[in-house]
């Protein structure tokens, strides 16, 4: 799966989750950059993208992401 | 050893001069050292419990580590012959082995604090109960800085297990990260991965005249905060809740202002002097304050206040709740009958009530803690979520700017409120103590009821002592203004050249020793969170 087809089907997840049509996301997106991602949406975040590309983020890769590149880079590695 | 004795000060200028006078490698060493001697000044008996800890978690984390490695040899040696599923499973064996030695030693480290802290109440409860006859662990006493240290070892052995940090071969190095003297008391809580490179660095970054010009002044605001505003509220706030019987109205009101800026002043003041020593040190302490009453909701104050507590149990409290198979199972089940949204709130909801309960339960086994800063935090920002789209219509309806000034001022003030109103239980006695003050409060309000607090309280009347509260608090809120725009008061002071700074300087000392809370009534205070 290229990085491109991963950022298609994350931005359909991320517009889901947070109920935001117009969302796009990239290499540098954090938490602060999107209205009501905290700690309360970013495990229904995880679960939805871990839904979407069948994958398992552990606890570690759940504290540690500190953008949506690093989240890109994991879901590249599994879907290898 | 008090924070605001004379002895401290000597204790951390001679541990800073040896610390200074020792090559970078070695200065860890005078760091364990000034922590074991600081920790004895309190207690001996106690450092033993501390040590046990450490090496506990020394261990589990040596062994998580041994875990770690055993897998990777074996990916190594099959990688090109093992197939994905077979990777998964010896991954998830190894795995549960390191699971298992954290849940026992996790259950250990609890098992102690529970012991040390919660039993001797719990047993009381039930004796009272049910009149049995439980052993009631008086002789024990709550070793100094448990709850601080159980759960940041414990955040440690945690960290090794998710790959975030390596295990430590040094157990003295372990133990310094636990019972490091600037964080023992009161925190704030550190991670591995930014404090203990920091405290066992090899080498370190000079620091300028203006760092160290910087990090004394904030020592100095701190013992300010403390002295001057903290201790002076303190003696109304300690009247009205103490004597809560004698105030009604307008009294209680007071009382209950007081303690709210007490708390602050105390906590933060508290932070600033233990920030500022680590700057002088070179070490840099995370912050726990950001501003907390400038908050626009109850989630963001929590976000600003006590900071460090927080974010220490959203990793390792409630994302590991909310990520377990049990909160993932009810997460489906919900979704089969209520649909995607329900099956995403609910569980989030449950998990943040289990987090609010351990948050109360942490400061203390009284149901007052658990009601005040557990169950009612929770209820503030559970109801503000589930109303919100309410708010958003009601809002729209009356035509309010969220980006106006008025509204921002307006959604503090009600935050401030909240968060007073839930102090009211977290400094009473007892939950029936905090609902008679808060009856109390209801009273008519009688103007007499204001002046007996200062008359028998203060030493300079009410007019006066007024007089100076209301500065005290407007100096707060203008130092805090200036910050959460961006702009550091002690940086521009340290800028300024010396007479404007040595006019700055004997101003805080005069403020210290005019303003501080001494002379005939005084009793040295200890900083609230201590007892936490």
């Amino acid at each position: 799966m290229s990085r491109e087809e991963i950022y298609e089907r994350l931005n359909e997840v991320f517009r889901d989750v947070f109920g935001e049509d117009d969302i796009t996301v990239n290499d540098e997106t954090t938490a602060a950059d999107i209205d009501g991602w905290d700690s309360l949406r970013h495990i229904s975040l995880l679960a939805a993208v871990e839904d979407e590309f069948d994958i398992e983020f552990s606890m570690g890769q759940t504290v540690k992401m500190k953008n949506v590149g690093e989240m890109v880079d994991y879901i590249e590695e599994e879907a290898e | 050893m008090r924070i605001t004795s004379l002895a401290f000060l000597g204790f951390v200028l001679i541990t800073l001069i040896v610390y200074k006078a020792v090559p970078a490698k070695k200065q860890w060493w005078v760091l364990l050292a000034a922590s074991v001697v600081f920790y004895l000044s309190f207690s001996i008996g106690d450092i033993f419990v501390m040590i046990g800890t450490a090496l506990l978690v020394y261990f589990a984390a040596l062994g998580v580590q041994k875990q770690k490695d055993a897998y990777a040899i074996w990916l190594k040696e099959n990688k090109a012959t093992a197939d994905k599923a077979t990777k998964k499973e010896t991954k998830s064996l190894f795995q549960k082995k390191q699971k298992l030695i954290v849940a026992g030693t996790s259950a250990v480290t609890i098992g102690i604090l529970f012991l040390c802290k919660y039993y001797g109440p719990l047993a009381s409860g039930v004796n009272g109960l049910f009149n049995t006859k439980l052993w009631t662990a008086e002789n024990l006493l709550l070793p100094l800085g448990i709850s601080y240290y159980s759960f940041q070892l414990l955040g440690y052995l945690v960290d090794v297990h998710r790959d975030i940090a390596a295990a430590e071969k040094n157990p003295l190095k372990v133990l310094l990260f636990g019972g490091f003297f600037l964080s023992i008391m009161q925190g704030p809580f550190n991670r591995w991965n930014d404090l203990a490179p920091q405290l066992c660095a090899e080498e370190r970054k000079r620091l300028t005249f203006q760092d160290n010009r910087s990090a004394v002044l904030r020592i100095v605001g701190g013992y300010v905060k403390k002295l001057c505003i903290a201790d002076q509220f303190a003696i109304i706030s300690n009247e009205v809740f103490t004597n809560y019987t004698k105030y009604k109205g307008i009294g209680v009101a007071l009382g209950i202002v007081c303690f709210a800026v007490q708390l602050y002043a105390d906590f933060s003041g508290y932070m600033d002097i233990i920030v500022g020593i680590g700057q002088l040190f070179g070490i840099k302490m995370p912050e726990n304050f950001r501003q907390p009453f400038f908050s626009r909701n109850m989630s963001e104050f929590w976000q600003r206040w006590h900071i460090t507590l927080g974010l220490w149990l959203k990793d390792y409290v409630f994302y590991p709740i909310l990520k377990s198979n049990l909160f993932k199972n009810l997460g489906k089940a919900i979704a089969g009958k209520f649909g995607k949204e329900a099956s995403r709130r609910i569980p989030t909801y449950l998990g943040m009530l289990i987090l609010w309960t351990t948050i109360g339960l942490w400061h203390g086994a009284g149901m007052h803690y658990v009601f005040g800063v557990g169950i009612l935090q929770f209820l503030y920002i559970f109801l503000g979520e589930i109303f919100e789209p309410l708010f958003v219509r009601i809002k729209k309806l009356l035509r309010i700017n969220d980006n106006k000034l008025y509204w921002h001022i307006f959604q503090s003030l009600r935050c401030t409120a909240l968060m007073m109103f839930a102090w009211v239980f977290f400094n009473a006695s007892s939950i029936r103590v905090a609902l008679q003050i808060l009856k109390n409060l209801l009273r008519r309000p009688l103007l007499r009821h204001l002046l007996a607090v200062f008359s028998d309280q203060t030493v300079d009347g009410p007019v006066r002592t007024l007089i100076y509260f209301a500065l005290c608090i407007a100096l707060l809120i203008a130092v805090d203004l200036l910050h959460e725009k961006g702009f550091s008061v002690r940086e521009y002071i340290c800028k300024k050249p010396y007479p404007v700074r040595l006019a700055f300087y004997l101003l805080l000392a005069f403020a210290l020793v005019i303003f501080g809370a001494y002379g005939r009534q005084f009793i040295l205070k200890d900083f609230i969170y201590m007892d936490f």
